[in-house]
């Protein structure tokens, strides 16, 4: 082989792994972020569903232990990746725990997650609501969109992120 | 004569191009997964250890909502051997998933959705005569909710609930059970 030919062939190769590998990057970097945005999208509906069926059917001790561990997991969510929806979720699960304290005559537990609540909705920039108005809407969108335990009514959970 | 030598040294330059084109490309793929990992998105305010952790969260959650997509196939299908698999991957699939140590944090969320994968092959199975699996899944699904602290884990309740998940993902069931 003539040296002609091999530096013909060196530069071949380099040329070939030199546009394979931009390509193959930036195409895989772009199909790992668009696998993150949807489940970024898909995931909080698991903690929506979650949290309502705990706050439906779990006992106190075991509603409040789950519903707080979802806040948990959508606050973290939020610091990686602030999201309005997300802020919107924890502002319901909050209201949840309120709920159930409110349920077990708990009223000063149940005003603090009221003041969680407020937060969470300023910080997604929502209007000021008072906490028996943010309660109300909760149950308001509980009757509306959940599914009755009769199973008369089967449509899907609230929109997620939807601010109310 | 001279054509043929450099016709030849084209075609072998040009399938060393290709085959560094390939090679590059999966240089390439490798490189973004290993740094997208090594970067996790960069806007939050979490360590890198700990977006990693969150991402690996969200990814299961991710996994863990459309798990009903498996029940909704299962309840299509009419060969009895494909519903007895798509059920049982999804529940294996779920079960791995909460034996993961890193996703403790949501081993509750992926539990629940485990109890109801459980309690939709149980309804499922018994309207296509698998009575033993059926009695099986029920009382795996009411140990799971147990665990969770439900007040009720009649087998009453569980299957509304496994209807009204199947129903999310099946507009049609949705339709027949709608008020008139």
């Amino acid at each position: 082989m003539t040296l002609a030919a091999k530096i013909t062939y060196l530069a071949a190769f380099v040329i070939g792994l030199s546009i394979g590998a931009v390509f193959g990057f930036r195409i895989a970097t772009s199909d790992l972020e668009a696998d993150e945005s949807s489940e970024r999208l898909i995931a909080p509906g698991a903690l929506d569903n979650f949290a309502y069926m705990q706050y439906k059917h779990a006992d106190l001790d075991h509603a409040t232990k789950t519903l707080q561990g979802s806040a948990n997991v959508l606050e973290e969510m939020d610091k990686s990746r602030p999201d309005r929806r997300q802020e919107n979720d924890l502002a319901v699960v909050y209201t949840r725990l309120a709920l159930r304290e409110d349920a077990a005559n708990n009223a000063e537990l149940s005003h603090d997650y009221m003041t969680k609540v407020l937060y969470w909705r300023s910080i997604a920039g929502d209007r000021a609501a008072s906490e028996s108005e943010m309660k109300a809407a909760v149950k308001r969108w509980d009757e509306m969109l959940r599914p009755q335990e009769d199973g008369t009514h089967l449509q899907s959970t609230r929109p997620m992120g939807q601010p109310f | 004569m001279l054509r043929k030598p450099i016709g030849v040294w084209f075609s072998i330059a040009l399938v060393i191009l290709i085959l560094g084109v390939g090679l590059g490309w999966k240089v390439g793929q490798k490189l973004a997964v290993s740094w997208y990992r090594s970067h996790p998105q960069r806007s939050g305010t979490l360590s890198p250890t700990e977006q990693a952790r969150v991402h690996s969260i969200i990814s299961a959650l991710s996994a863990v909502q459309i798990s009903g997509v498996y029940a909704g196939l299962a309840n299509d299908t009419n060969d009895p051997k494909v519903r007895e698999t798509i059920l049982r991957a999804d529940i294996e699939h779920l079960r791995g998933l909460s034996a993961r140590p890193e996703l403790a944090e949501i081993k509750p969320v992926i539990e629940l959705h485990l109890g109801i994968a459980h309690a939709i092959a149980a309804t499922i199975e018994e309207q296509h005569a698998g009575e033993n699996a059926a009695v099986q899944d029920m009382q795996s699904a009411q140990a799971l909710f147990q665990s969770l602290g439900w007040q009720d884990c009649s087998e009453e309740t569980l299957k509304t609930v496994a209807e009204r998940e199947l129903a999310r993902w099946h507009p049609d069931l949705a339709a027949k059970a709608a008020p008139k």
